[in-house]
């Protein structure tokens, strides 16, 4: 199997600070790969990396056999690499349902000449994304929260809407910055099944955690970071979740 | 009659207006200061076309738009994408400036602060829109327009998408939309309904100079969109009706001549102020305008 993201040889530093040195690893699809370390160990610097939000200083970035390292965030969006933040990202004054059919591909609905041109496509593409979103909504038991808006979730749900927003968008790698901060033992629990879940799915997700045991007991291999490096890498045996 | 007919006329242009800003300020939330600088553009650009060029008042409304898109939409978009919030704000109060400084100055297209009088009446098929009951029609004609439009534009998922624009724009670029694009999309849209407005505007009073556009204009346009509220149709409506009807519901309050016009300005703000104080997101806001 192909590997899926590569990373070789990442470098960044901040005004002489190193915040990531010499970082390679490599991810396969399907898997869960964990990152843990303490905080200034530079994970969040490498995520924004990755998803494009800064720019290393060497060494590169491939996507799916495409060297990515120069790319925007909204191409490696396009290409498939969705990330989740710390604080949960949502649209906070538009519904859960608004959420997810935004977070959605209906590309005919960007331009105002087709809603003249191509209503038809337009109308069916929106039946579409509805029902997909209905259907990501059931599976993440937020289908009674469809209706409210989003700021009137908690903190777990907010997060998991951020979740269903990249499954909506159809990423293909998931970057979650720890998805268990701030939430409670039952919430924590419920990510963790639905990321299990997602795995088993076929989906590819790379996790920043401070808690060792959660990313041992979720992670296929988990990683080590320190001073920008990543130290080792334990290999654990979830693979058959 | 013709007394009620103009303030109707007025009122409309005012809809309109505030229609547009809401949907750059309330839905998309960039909070601008220069919608006086967008609406006197298609003000003066209509006026030349007409007057200067000799163009039907549709076709001159026509070029106005495009003209009116290709600068002020640009630029505005331009600064939107490197401006962020109340730097944002501070670019459009800029542009505003600029916009009076080159009216004011460029006489030779302009005629400066002499302005430009005698603009024709619009005209369409042989009819000429001459009397203020014509006017009126016409003007309804877009205000009703307008209206419809809004009402249908904020149910599609364009709309939405600039209303997740205002809300996170990073978290929009993660899941790979163009914010830019989006406020592209709407200030262009204002753009068009303020040009529609200052065409209706010049045509109705047959002569406009600088004072008409200045930067306390777009405070006002701003002001109706915040006492009735943004992100929905009701809010600018209503906050135009105020605007436009209160003042003139104070002529009828009985006072002392030597006071009277001040009186009525103060008892006008008050109302404003317990409006906005009793409802701070304006009477039928669904949001908090955030700079």
């Amino acid at each position: 199997m192909e590997e899926l993201l590569i990373i070789r040889d990442l470098n960044k530093h901040y005004d002489g600070i190193i915040a990531v040195d010499k970082v390679n690893f490599t991810i396969m699809p399907g898997t869960i790969t964990g990152i843990y370390g303490d905080n200034g160990a530079g994970k969040t610097t490498l995520f924004n990396i990755i998803s494009g939000f800064e720019k290393a200083d060497m060494g590169n970035v491939v996507f799916e056999g495409e060297d990515i390292t120069r790319k925007s965030v909204i191409y490696r969006s396009r290409k498939g690499i969705g990330r989740l933040f710390q604080i949960p990202r949502i649209f906070s004054d538009v519904s859960v349902l608004d959420n997810l059919l935004a977070a959605g591909n209906n590309h005919e609905a960007k331009y105002l000449h087709n809603y003249v041109l191509k209503p038809a496509a337009i109308r069916q593409n929106i039946l579409k994304d509805r029902d997909k979103a209905k259907n990501i909504l059931k599976e993440f038991n937020l289908t009674s929260k469809a209706g409210l808006k989003a700021f009137e979730l908690s903190v777990g749900e907010k997060r998991l809407l951020s979740l269903c927003s990249l499954l909506m968008n159809e990423a293909k790698l998931l970057l979650l910055d720890e998805p268990f901060a701030g939430i409670n033992e039952i919430a924590a629990l419920q990510i963790q099944n639905y990321l299990i879940s997602l795995k088993s799915r076929g989906m590819t997700l790379v996790m920043i955690e401070h808690d060792k045991t959660k990313l041992f007991e979720l992670a296929d291999s988990v990683y080590e970071m320190k001073q920008g490096s990543l130290l080792k890498k334990t290999s654990t045996s979830h693979a058959n979740y | 009659m013709n007394y009620v007919i103009n303030i109707l006329i007025i009122l409309q242009i005012y809809i309109i207006l505030a229609l547009s800003l809401n949907l750059k300020t309330g839905f998309t939330g960039l909070l601008s200061l220069c919608q006086a600088a967008f609406y006197g553009t298609g003000a003066y650009l209509t006026s030349i076309l007409m007057v200067d060029i000799g163009l039907n008042f549709f076709t001159a409304l026509f070029f106005a738009i495009i003209i009116n898109i290709t600068l002020n939409a640009s630029i505005t978009t331009w600064s939107a994408g490197r401006l962020r919030n109340l730097y944002f704000t501070l670019g459009t109060i800029a542009l505003q400036i600029v916009f009076f400084g080159v009216i004011y100055n460029w006489q030779a297209l302009t005629r400066g602060p002499f302005g430009i009088p005698g603009i024709p009446k619009p005209e369409l098929a042989g009819l000429i829109f001459n009397t203020p009951l014509k006017f009126f029609i016409l003007t309804l004609f877009f205000t009703a327009s307008a209206i419809l439009f809004f009402y249908w534009f904020a149910k599609t998922p364009l709309c939405k998408l600039l209303e997740c624009t205002r809300d996170d724009e990073v978290w929009l670029t993660v899941l790979g939309k163009r914010p830019a694009y989006y406020k592209f999309v709407s200030i262009s849209i204002t753009v068009v309904f303020a040009t529609i407005a200052g065409a209706l505007y010049a045509t109705f009073t047959s002569y406009i100079d600088p004072t008409s556009f200045t930067l306390d204009e777009s405070i006002l346009v701003l002001t109706i969109i915040l006492v009735g509220g943004t992100g929905n149709i009701m809010g600018p409506v209503s906050g135009a009706l105020i605007y436009v009807l209160l003042p003139e519901a104070l002529r009828f309050v009985n006072m002392p001549d030597s006071i009277a016009a001040n009186a009525r300005m103060i008892i006008y703000a008050l109302i404003l102020i317990f409006i906005v104080r009793l409802k701070p997101n304006g009477l039928f806001g669904k949001f908090e305008i955030r700079g």
